[in-house]
């Protein structure tokens, strides 16, 4: 028999698009964006902000709470101003 | 949502001009077949599937009022547009009849309201998933459990398809998949089979869900909460009508749900289901469903010694400690969501509760020759 098919096909894969910056660190404003209830993370970001710097970049770490509700709009006018001081930046550390 | 026509149409969805786009799939023939199919080309969810013939897609969209490229959202992960035919294919794969088919689409209505952060239940390490409620007049009609069993082993048809409707488009038409776009770690029932239960208006001594959260009586309504599971809770020995919520509210603050790991305590429902005797009791005491919140915010806390040094800490940067030492898992009454549905046997509740950064919604269906909808034309 004849079904419909339930499913949406996408184009690509589901994994993170991943970028390459094909510059150098240097002068470079670099964000990294981590949701603060993940304190895991707090070591990375430190780690990262060490090595970022050495290399030259401008390091701007925003730390997000929450999504919904008034602190939800606070953490939406912070990311939106954030996003407007870096040139990249590595997001999605939490949960 | 559901304002948009891609092209002009002859009215109604019945009109059998209106093509249906979904690719086909030459499916086997008996249901053990398909049901081995569903498997081995990822559109099931491990559970048997009925055949989502076009036959049977077209009954599902002529209950609405809507044409089959109406959009009804986008849904997360991957912002799949769930147009009404294809949401339509996953319903029937569910076996949702098209009585109950307006109540699928009010559901994706509601999940993808903004504030209930649907992009992060559906990414999450969380076993969250949208669990539904159900108020109005056809709960019956259509199999909506709201007595003994609600939650599961009464077995309606509404109950079985609705929830398990949603879930499967979020998988087919999302791209919710485990390991993959989403991160839970246990998962939950509700992700393959739905969780989807009436409230048992006619014995419930307070307003209904939907009336307090302002809808007509009459209304058909679907509220959603992102719950975390099903939390049983028991008691024999309580009564004093006081008492037994209070005691109810200190065992839905339990220390690692997660209420406690958020930033602050004002987003996100608890929801109780609270069986019918239990409510004639508690009632008796709170008379004003109000009354009852308040008396559960008094007392869903938590002592800071609950948790080790470390997590007191924590707790206490993030403001969450207050001049008693107490640590609230919500920071309103209204927070606090009673449900009135289960059997006669009291003894028991069950709580559902609340991922946090989440905040539950409610949208009334629409039905086919509805005249209160208002379409616009896509220009």
């Amino acid at each position: 028999m004849e079904i419909l098919d339930p499913r949406v096909r996408f184009d690509e894969d589901g994994t993170s698009a991943t970028f390459d910056l094909d510059t150098p660190l240097t002068g470079l404003n670099v964000g990294l964006r981590l949701d603060r209830s993940w304190r895991s993370y707090f070591v990375v970001i430190d780690e990262w902000k060490q090595r970022l710097t050495a290399d030259g970049a401008q390091v701007h770490v925003l730390y997000t709470g929450e999504r919904v509700g008034d602190e939800g709009e606070r953490t939406r006018s912070d990311l939106d101003e954030w996003s407007r001081l870096v040139d990249c930046a590595v997001v999605g550390l939490g949960n | 949502m559901l304002t948009t026509r891609t092209r002009d149409s002859c009215g109604s969805s019945e009109c059998e001009i209106e093509p249906l786009t979904s690719e086909r799939i030459d499916a086997a023939d008996d249901l053990f077949g398909l049901y081995a199919q569903s498997m081995e080309q990822g559109f099931g969810d491990g559970l048997p599937v009925l055949p989502p013939t076009e036959a049977r897609v077209r009954s599902l969209i002529a209950a609405t009022p809507w044409l089959p490229d109406d959009v009804v959202c986008m849904l997360p992960p991957r912002n799949g547009a769930a147009t009404v035919e294809r949401v339509a294919v996953n319903a029937a794969l569910a076996g949702c009849e098209p009585d109950a088919f307006p109540l699928v689409i009010a559901a994706l209505e509601a999940i993808t309201v903004p504030d209930f952060n649907l992009f992060a239940l559906t990414t999450t390490t969380s076993s969250v998933f949208p669990m539904i409620v159900v108020n109005g007049p056809s709960r019956g009609r259509l199999g909506i459990d709201c007595g003994p069993g609600c939650m599961g082993g009464a077995a309606g048809r509404g109950s079985m398809t609705i929830g398990r409707a949603v879930a499967l488009c979020l998988r087919n038409i999302g791209g919710q998949r485990v390991g993959e776009t989403s991160r839970s770690v246990f998962g939950q029932p509700a992700r393959a089979t739905g969780l989807c239960f009436g409230e048992l208006e006619e014995d419930s001594p307070w307003p209904s869900l939907a009336q307090r959260r302002g809808f007509p009586v009459d209304d058909e309504v679907v509220t959603v909460h992102g719950g975390k599971g099903t939390f049983p809770i028991a008691d024999l020995n309580t009564d004093d009508p006081g008492e037994l919520l209070a005691l109810i509210a200190k065992t839905i603050a339990y220390p690692m749900g997660n209420k406690f790991l958020e930033p602050t305590a004002a987003n996100g429902q608890i929801v109780v289901a609270i069986n019918p005797v239990w409510a004639q009791r508690l009632a008796s005491a709170f008379p004003d469903v109000t009354s009852a919140q308040e008396h559960m915010l008094e007392h869903g806390w938590q002592p800071i010694e609950a948790w080790p040094a470390r997590n007191r800490a924590i707790l206490e940067e993030k403001g969450r400690v207050d001049g008693q030492g107490r640590v609230h898992v919500n920071e309103r009454p209204d927070q606090f969501e009673l449900v009135v549905c289960g059997g006669h046997g009291g003894l028991h509740a069950v709580c559902l509760p609340s991922w946090g950064e989440s905040d539950m919604q409610s949208v009334a269906a629409v039905r086919a020759g509805d005249v209160s909808v208002q379409v616009t034309p896509a220009r």
